[in-house]
């Protein structure tokens, strides 16, 4: 069995023009994490993404490295509502995130 | 008789019919027959017809009945001589007759028997007085009257015995005796002699057969047995004269009688008695003779012992007329040398210069002059025995004469401490000077020897006109009254042991008698035990009023008096002995002996080579052995106080004392003596006379035993303190359980008293053929300078090893350990494997005895290290296969299990229990089995190699239980060692929920449900394994089996404890496994353990198996998967299905969810290392404030993220399990990782962040 998950994409505006944003749902473990990866580096657009993961149902440890590498590439800014399942995971691991798309724009593209 | 009476035919008869008879005879008839009188009538006057009645018939004998009727004389041939002048007479007088015991011979059967009668013949008158018949009442006197006769002649024999004091006299006396005319011992002889046939010889007989008997027994008798009394019959035949010498009373038989002595029962002659020719040998007649035989015995045996005493008497006096003439003689021929001894003395004394040299002549002139005194008393006592004593007594002064003679006393009594007071009034008596003199020196020099403080006084005084008495009063020791009588017996001494000496012949008092009683007088004594004596002589008071002048000896020349001054010198003797030093180089010698002048002779003998000193009497010597602890004792036997004997069984009983030689110093020559003295314990006998050298080469040849024995016994002890060095290292070896451990045994045992402070061991390494050294103790180089010192121990351990021969080091020259002793260890004796080393911190000479010792060490230490490196060996062997044994299949998704292997806690014994799960090919399916054989170590290992393999073979084969038991038990009874072994056997079919299982011989299953309840599954019972019983027929036991249940399996370590039933253990068991309904399978197996070890641990080995069936249940969640990715999610899945169910609130559930999926990755990913024919298991229980987690792999793998900081990743993940759950916990072990997980439920259901 395989976990599986979906990304939408949308825009949002920013400082200095529109970024692309990804909102993943599903799950997300050891067995497709690098399936994210590779959605996230499949979405076209300009870089940083914003990922919002608030809507994923599971995200592992597996699926927190992809993250990771996707961030040390500063390929993404991550989204995850405090209210998020895997937000206390996250904040173990100690993942820099922003409580929404609106803050994460506000505080990524300051003017 | 009345009836042949009126029988007979009368008429023909010449008294005609019965009716025909005078009235008075008829009427006579019929008293006559009615008569119990014996009663014979005589009828008619010529012919005299016979007719009598019933009693007269004993006396016709076999003339009855033919004499009925006949005449008389017809009948009564034999005697008609007698009586038929009486009868006639009777007829022709008509006057009665009357006969007393008159002798009739009568014929009876032939024979003629002398027989007595007393009767009365009475004419029966007819009616006109005509006498028509004679009446005749008669009686038979013959017993009377022979008995009468025979009792008379044995009075008359028994008087004349009684005085014969000779056997010739009671020959005599009983010839006199029965010899005459008597007419039952026609004659009687005697013959004397043993019972030796041809050596009794006739020593007196009858004076009718005088001559005619032969003079030896047997020419009489035969080839007759004599030694009891028989008949001889053929009399005449063997004494042709006899008839010629008897006429017609000639005896026909005769009796030969043994005599036997009474005292010895031997007989010691015969009596041969003639029999009566005319009386039968009837008892009454041998009784008689049997005790007149018996009266002559008597007589014999007392002239016989008469005759021995005489002899002895004669023989005694003999003998002591004998030794009165070898006295006199022997003191004679002593005479002469004794002056030829005495008169050299005295010239070489008074010409000897040096003070040594006289010293020694004076001792021999004293010793020279005692002999000659004893001589002379000798001499004069055995004059007087033979009488040929002549005293020539003058009338003298006696009061004077006893003061002069008792004044020479004088000196002695002082140095003795002794008041001698003197009490003479002048009285004159007629004696003889000399004698005199004898008489007080003996009775002075007695009193001097038993007076040990005190007085003796000595009073002459007129007691009478006629008599004066003279005494000698004491205040001595006294002597016993047992003793008194005895006093004057020649040679008698008394047993007194309290004076000043033991020295005396026994002829002092006696002779002292003999004198006074050639003298006139009478001699008395007067004793009292410790209050003293008093010799009392009555002398006649002399006739003449004028005494004799009288020269006595001076007190020098008193021989009695310088025998005194021996026991007085005995007090001089501590002065002596005051020199003897404390520290002495030479060996001392004890000296006992009461003579001062052997004491001395002794001392300078012994002297000359050794330390000396001498004691008077036994117990003073006792004291002082106690005192000085000699190495030899020197003692005489006669001694005051207490004796040599009494002295050596002194010694003998000290243990202390005990082991010093006793040389023994005798005037007792001879072997019984020596024997006497080698029986109470002495070493060696000395008999007086000795050379000198003979006493020295005797003390040194003592003193060379007592070196030896010291030496020998050195030796002994070195010996056992050797063997219990050994015993002891033996000992702590035993239990040594490795190199190290032996070390420590080896240092710390006490090897004697060898000092060691460091061992080492050096070991040939099988693997690598190096030299490994272990070492315990102060060993040079520990610290700091390790290698160099190492290599200074190491060096000479290599040669050992190398050379196989022993080395030891009195010095090593330097570092701290300075002597060392090396041995080599050797493996069954031979091959070298190593060596052994022993360190000492200073230089030493090695003696020989510790060099055995320590080579014997070294040797048991070989053995324990041989010993030590087989159990290595096999230990490594069997953990070995026990590792492989508890290999755990977990890879069946039916199940989770969990196993435990716990060793005895004594020692490290492999052994026995195994256990096995097996996946089945069926789907769902899983067998488990646990197993027991008896024994530990290898062996037991390799059986339950066997049977566990077998049973997996088996298992897979044919998975119901019957079939493989049946086919284990087939293989078992191949595999040795595999006897009794014990099985449980279950086979799980997770699809249905069910199980099915046989035990042979094992302990029941324990099923817990997930309810709680813990059930023993004791159905499909067998007995053990290859117990030669016939093959199995019982059915399996069946069980259900739901998710979540739990099946215990385990050896009966587990339950069994000495000291209670096995029922408690089955209780305590599945009380505590109940209560582990909701914990993961690996800690049911540690908890099983841990609360039922008992506090000394187990004794045997123990395995616990647990087995839980996957699935789920409203508070479980089970599951063992394969390591596979995939399966993360699709537990994820389910998991998360099982916690919604349970209502944990959202962010709880994503935090189990998360947290077991991290931790079950993490199993397969690193624990399995994505091995997918490998599985991870899950357990997680539902309690109302937590949700436990537990994940198992077959890996390790560690919790610390710091410590995987190469892959980020699984730190990430250990980051956030350790966050998600409120407690971790990691249980690692050789077979696995356990990850529990902890997380509190919040009491509202509700989230938490």
């Amino acid at each position: 069995m395989k976990s599986t998950f979906d990304v939408s994409l949308d825009t949002v505006d920013t400082a200095d023009g529109v970024a692309v944003t990804a909102t993943v749902t599903g799950e997300v473990d050891v067995t497709n994490a690098s399936d994210l990866a590779r959605s996230v580096d499949n979405v076209e657009g300009p870089r940083p993404l914003i990922l919002d993961l608030s809507y994923l149902r599971y995200l592992d440890s597996a699926g927190f490295a992809v993250i990771y590498r996707l961030l040390e590439r500063r390929a993404v800014i991550i989204v995850l509502s405090s209210q998020s399942p895997i937000h206390k995971a996250a904040t173990l691991i100690g993942l820099t995130s922003h409580e929404s798309i609106g803050t994460a724009v506000s505080t990524e593209w300051k003017q | 008789m009345g009836r042949r009476l009126g029988e007979y035919d009368w008429k023909t008869h010449p008294l005609g019919p019965m009716s025909d008879w005078p009235a008075e005879v008829r009427a006579t008839v019929a008293v006559a027959l009615t008569s119990r009188f014996p009663i014979v009538l005589w009828l008619g006057t010529e012919d005299l017809f016979l007719v009598y009645n019933d009693t007269y018939i004993p006396m016709l004998g076999d003339k009855h009945p033919a004499a009925l009727g006949k005449p008389g004389r017809d009948v009564w041939w034999d005697i008609w001589d007698p009586i038929g002048p009486m009868l006639a007479g009777v007829v022709a007088s008509g006057r009665a007759t009357w006969s007393d015991d008159l002798r009739l011979a009568l014929a009876t059967a032939g024979q003629r028997q002398e027989r007595y009668f007393t009767f009365s013949y009475g004419p029966i008158l007819a009616s006109a007085g005509d006498v028509s018949g004679v009446f005749c009442a008669v009686t038979e006197t013959t017993e009377r009257v022979l008995g009468e006769r025979r009792l008379q002649i044995l009075n008359t024999a028994a008087a004349a015995l009684m005085d014969t004091r000779t056997v010739d006299d009671a020959v005599e006396a009983t010839i006199q005796a029965c010899g005459g005319h008597h007419p039952d011992l026609p004659f009687v002889a005697v013959y004397v002699g043993g019972g030796d046939d041809e050596k009794a010889v006739l020593r007196g007989a009858s004076e009718r057969v005088a001559g005619l008997l032969p003079l030896s027994l047997s020419d009489l008798i035969g080839s007759h047995d004599s030694s009891n009394m028989f008949v001889l019959d053929d009399l005449e035949r063997v004494v042709e004269a006899l008839p010629a010498a008897f006429g017609e009373d000639c005896p026909r038989q005769a009796l030969v009688m043994p005599l036997a002595d009474a005292a010895t029962e031997d007989v010691i002659s015969y009596m041969v008695a003639g029999v009566n020719a005319y009386r039968p040998l009837d008892e009454l007649y041998l009784t008689f003779c049997r005790l007149l035989a018996d009266q002559v015995a008597a007589a014999f045996t007392a002239a016989h012992s008469y005759d021995q005493q005489r002899q002895r008497a004669e023989m005694l006096a003999q003998l002591d007329r004998a030794k009165t003439v070898f006295l006199t003689n022997v003191s004679h021929e002593f005479r002469t040398p004794l002056t030829l001894l005495l008169g050299p003395l005295d010239d070489a004394i008074r010409h000897a210069d040096q003070p040594a040299q006289r010293d020694r002549l004076q001792t021999a002139q004293r010793n020279a002059g005692r002999l000659l005194r004893l001589v002379n008393s000798l001499l004069e006592f055995s004059r007087i025995e033979a009488g040929r004593t002549n005293a020539t007594p003058v009338p003298v002064d006696i009061g004077a004469l006893t003061s002069q003679i008792a004044s020479s006393f004088s000196e002695l009594c002082q140095r003795a401490g002794i008041e001698l007071v003197l009490d003479c009034s002048p009285v004159i008596a007629d004696v003889d000077v000399a004698m005199w003199e004898t008489i007080v020196s003996n009775l002075l020099s007695n009193a001097i020897k038993f007076t040990l403080s005190g007085s003796i006084t000595v009073v002459v005084a007129a007691s009478s006109a006629e008599q004066c008495r003279v005494q000698v009063i004491d205040t001595g020791t006294g002597i016993p009254a047992a003793d008194l009588d005895r006093l004057f017996e020649r040679f008698y001494r008394a047993s007194n042991l309290r004076g000043r000496s033991v020295e005396g012949s026994g002829i002092g008092l006696s002779l002292v008698r003999s004198l006074v009683e050639l003298l006139g007088g009478t001699i008395g004594i007067d004793s009292q035990v410790d209050v003293g004596t008093t010799v009392s002589i009555t002398l006649p008071i002399s006739s003449s009023s004028s005494a004799t002048a009288a020269p006595v000896s001076q007190p020098a020349d008193n021989a009695y008096v310088a025998e005194a001054m021996q026991w007085i010198d005995n007090d001089s003797m501590e002065s002596a002995n005051g020199s003897l030093s404390t520290e002495r180089s030479r060996p001392l010698i004890l000296i006992a002996d009461d003579n001062s002048d052997m004491r001395n002779h002794l001392r300078r003998i012994l002297s000359e080579r050794w330390d000396t000193i001498a004691f008077g009497d036994g117990q003073a010597a006792i004291d002082g052995i106690r005192q000085y602890h000699p190495d030899v004792v020197v003692t005489d036997v006669m001694m005051p106080a207490l004796d040599g004997f009494g002295l050596v069984a002194a010694l003998r009983a000290d243990p202390a004392l005990a082991a010093t030689p006793v040389i023994m110093l005798s005037a007792r020559a001879g072997a019984e003596a020596a024997g006497e003295g080698f029986a109470s314990g002495v070493d060696d006998y000395l008999t007086k006379p000795f050379s000198s050298p003979d006493l020295f080469n005797r003390v040194e040849a003592r003193l060379g035993a007592i070196a030896r024995q010291r030496a020998s016994r050195a030796d002994e002890e070195i010996q056992a303190r050797h063997a219990t060095a050994l015993a002891d290292v033996t000992a702590a070896l035993a239990s040594a359980l490795s190199v190290q451990g032996t070390l420590r045994a080896l240092l710390t045992a006490p090897i004697g008293s060898l000092g060691v402070v460091a061992v080492a061991i050096g070991l040939i390494d099988q693997a690598t053929q190096q030299v490994t050294v272990d070492y315990a103790g102060a060993l040079d180089g520990l610290s700091p300078d390790a290698e160099a010192a190492g290599q200074h121990v190491r060096e000479p351990i290599l040669d050992v090893i190398l050379t196989g021969r022993p080395i030891i080091v009195d010095d090593l020259g330097g570092g701290d350990n300075r002597a060392a002793a090396i041995f080599p260890v050797r493996e069954d004796g031979a091959t070298v494997i190593g060596a052994v080393a022993l360190f000492w911190p200073t230089p030493r000479t090695f003696r020989q005895d510790e060099i055995d010792l320590m080579s014997d060490v070294a040797a048991v230490a070989g053995t324990t290290i041989a010993r030590i490196r087989a159990a290595e060996r096999e230990r490594r062997i069997a953990a070995v296969f026990q590792d492989q044994l508890l290999d755990l299949d977990r890879g069946s998704d039916a199940v989770v299990v969990s196993a435990i292997y716990q060793p005895a806690s004594e020692a490290m014994r492999v052994g026995g229990d195994w256990y096995l799960v097996t996946p089945l090919n069926d789907i769902g399916h899983v067998a488990a089995c646990v197993g027991d054989v008896v024994g530990h170590g290898l062996r037991a290992a390799i059986a339950m190699s066997k049977l566990r393999a077998a049973a997996a073979v088996a298992a897979l084969t044919a998975s119901y239980p019957p079939f493989v038991l049946s086919a284990i038990e087939r293989y078992a009874s191949t595999v040795p060692g595999a006897m009794y072994s014990t099985l449980a056997f279950a086979t799980i079919d997770a699809t249905k929920g069910t199980m099915s299982y046989m035990c042979a011989g094992h302990p029941y299953p324990l099923l817990v449900t997930p309810d709680g309840v813990a059930r023993y599954l004791e159905d499909g019972r067998m007995r053990p394994l290859a117990a030669q019983q016939p093959a199995i027929d019982t059915q399996p036991g069946h069980a259900l089996f739901p998710a979540g249940s739990l099946l215990i399996m385990y050896t009966d370590g587990l339950i069994e404890r000495h000291d209670e039933t096995l029922t408690e253990g089955f209780a305590r068991l599945a009380g505590s496994a109940a209560a582990c309904v909701d914990l993961p399978v690996d800690m049911v197996c540690s908890t099983l353990l841990d609360q039922l070890t008992p506090a000394a641990g187990h004794r045997d080995d123990v395995v616990v198996l647990a087995l839980r069936r996957t699935g789920t249940t409203d508070t479980s969640f089970v599951a063992t998967v394969s390591a596979d990715l995939a399966q993360v999610t699709a537990v994820r899945h389910r998991l998360r299905k099982w916690l919604a169910d349970l209502d944990v609130g959202a962010m709880l559930e994503h935090n189990i969810v998360l947290g077991v999926s991290e931790a079950l990755t993490n199993a397969i990913e690193h624990g399995n290392e994505l091995d997918a024919q490998k599985s991870v298991s899950i357990e997680i229980f539902a309690h109302p404030a937590a949700i436990n987690a537990t994940i198992s792999d077959l890996g390790h793998w560690t919790l610390d993220p710091e410590a995987s900081r190469p892959k980020p990743e699984r730190g990430r993940g250990l980051t956030l399990i350790n966050g998600l759950a409120d407690r971790v916990d990691t249980n690692r072990s050789p077979y696995g990782t356990n990850v529990h997980l902890h997380f509190r439920r919040m009491p509202d259901g509700g989230t938490r962040r």
